[in-house]
């Protein structure tokens, strides 16, 4: 394909790949960096692919007979491929490509709410149940809440206890993420998606947290019936402003895209409907940003290069070292209370506390203030995970979120920037 | 590093000669409250504001959030004590900068202006009745 990888040999796979530790290192700090969940670092390898982009093909793909657009075009058609190749889903369904998860995830419930006004009375009579999980993002639930709103349906929440119980007859939309973003969670949904298919119900899972951090594929158990999936490239290494939305083949027949305009449109009837293109670019409306495109590409290259196998064992080792840590720093006067998925196998490398001192919270937002004057960065809050904070009766939490170049120092300086915290507040 | 956590911050965090409880919240009379949230990370206060011919009697607050937010109520009651009415419309976000004294970065804005979200809610009320 493409020059991926000009500097072959410069790859590490570590932090020596990212230029931005030894930029900090230039300014003689260090940089700790424990927020993978909300943003993962860059490689080199992605940052150069953009400046090659521009520098090379710089055009609109699809749109002209010149070489530079036709490389466009092939970007597109190769990246595709890859994103697909690398989620399993070949033979299953199509990736379309996004502005990231959020867009993704209001492209396909505003699709799906066409289809469904269009076919309530036929194919969705007495189904008014909308299914969610306590541990639902933001952009999983609010355009879900909305839909239910304007079509007058029920909105339900579930635990993991009560989740596949709550799956009925009735149920219309089964959303459930494949990883939590606050405890690391890896869920087992093979009985979710049974069910959910068998019920009839549209399946949709939020795949930001782990795609690119866990092996995970549309091809394992159940998993092929999930009927649309979603995640971002910026927290797996690729560029910002890229996401996927996959979804299953024949929902891409049957759907009439959303979002219209340039680039889908066959046929522009004023009198009666416009024919829509009836391929996967019929939901890409508008210039792509072929530039993020290729580096994403090359993000997932480099992410296969490493393999998933290997990323899953370095994040498993790390998380139950942060994990050993964290505990030790228990003591008469100090409380870590995690909330995390214990068992490391079936956590995607994330660790979420609460900090106590003489008996007393520290605010997550005085920890991470702390922790961040010495370059330790972690994310505190709610994590956008309002309902599970809501579940465990907690406002705010201290979240680390650990991936393949996160070593043991990384972890021992988080320790060294929480006894600072802890001395702090032990007045 | 520690200066944002000045001991005047955390004694006006942790013990605020002005923080009420609920159960004060109950019997108190006269008072008219204002509210303040900070919504990035559910921190939320209430000052409750006692006037009589037009000046502070008295000012109480309860609240949860981190120290930040927390000193900041205390520190805006303690400044609010005796003021005029018209003296608490001219607060503005810069005075509660000053009083808790050390540099608010961006990320920490809410946590701070958070009490003076509560002060307005109160005026706003206050112009109600």
């Amino acid at each position: 394909m493409f020059n991926f990888f000009k500097n072959k040999n410069n790859k590490n796979f570590n932090k020596e790949d990212f230029s931005i530790f030894s930029n900090y290192q230039k300014e003689s700090k260090t940089l700790i960096y424990l927020d993978n969940a909300a943003s993962s670092l860059t490689p080199d390898c992605v940052i150069d692919s953009l400046s090659e982009y521009y520098k090379n093909w710089k055009s609109n793909a699809d749109r002209g007979s010149y070489l530079s657009a036709i490389k466009s075009s092939e970007i597109i058609n190769e990246t595709r491929k890859s994103v697909s190749d690398f989620i399993g889903a070949t033979n299953l369904g199509q990736v379309i490509f996004t502005s990231g998860s959020t867009m993704s995830a209001n492209m396909l419930v505003l699709t799906f709410e066409k289809f469904y006004l269009k076919n309530k009375d036929v194919k969705f009579q007495n189904k008014d149940e909308i299914l969610l999980s306590v541990f639902a993002h933001s952009s999983d639930i609010l355009p879900w809440q909305e839909f239910a709103l304007r079509n007058k349906l029920k909105l339900k929440v579930c635990n993991e206890e009560d989740f596949v119980n709550a799956i009925n007859e009735k149920t219309l939309i089964v959303s459930h993420p494949i990883s939590s973003n606050v405890t690391g969670e890896i869920f087992d949904l093979n009985d979710v998606l049974q069910k959910s298919n068998l019920c009839g119900a549209f399946t949709v899972c939020d795949a930001t947290s782990s795609i690119g951090h866990i092996n995970f594929s549309l091809q394992h158990s159940n998993n092929k019936y999930i009927d649309a999936l979603y995640f971002s490239s910026h927290k797996m290494c690729g560029p910002s402003g890229v996401g996927i939305l996959y979804l299953k083949k024949d929902w891409i027949d049957l759907f009439i895209p959303a979002f219209v305009g340039g680039g889908m449109v066959d046929e522009i009837n004023l009198n009666s409907e416009s024919i829509y293109r009836k391929d996967i670019k019929a939901y890409e409306a508008g210039s792509p940003d072929t530039a993020s495109i290729y580096a994403l590409g090359v993000a997932i290259k480099y992410l296969e290069e490493i393999t998933l196998n290997e990323i899953e064992n370095r994040v498993r080792l790390i998380t139950q070292y942060t994990i050993d840590e964290l505990n030790k720093l228990n003591n008469n006067k100090v409380q870590v209370n995690l909330y995390t998925q214990n068992d490391v196998r079936l956590n995607s490398g994330i660790v979420s506390f609460e900090l106590e001192v003489n008996h007393q919270v520290v605010h997550s937002h005085d920890v991470g203030e702390v922790l961040a004057r010495d370059n330790v960065c972690v994310r505190t809050g709610h994590h956008c995970a309002k309902l599970f904070m809501k579940e465990i009766n907690k406002s705010s939490l201290t979240r680390i979120s650990l991936y393949f170049y996160n070593d043991k120092e990384d972890v021992n300086m988080l320790i060294n920037g929480l006894k600072k915290v802890i001395e702090i507040f032990d007045k | 590093m520690e200066e944002l956590y000045l001991e005047n911050i955390l004694n006006h965090a942790r013990t605020s000669k002005t923080k009420v409880s609920d159960v004060w919240i109950e019997t108190a009379e006269g008072y008219i409250s204002g509210v303040g949230r900070n919504p990035s990370c559910g921190d939320k206060g209430s000052i409750f504001i006692k006037i009589s011919n037009d000046k502070v009697e008295d000012v109480r607050w309860i609240g949860e959030g981190c120290a930040i937010s927390q000193a900041s109520i205390s520190m805006l009651c303690d400044f609010l004590a005796g003021k005029s009415v018209n003296e608490l419309k001219t607060v503005l976000p810069g005075d509660i900068y000053k009083m808790l004294g050390v540099q608010i970065s961006p990320a920490r804005v809410g946590c701070a202006l958070l009490s003076y979200n509560a002060l307005e809610d109160f005026l706003l009320k206050k112009s109600l009745r």
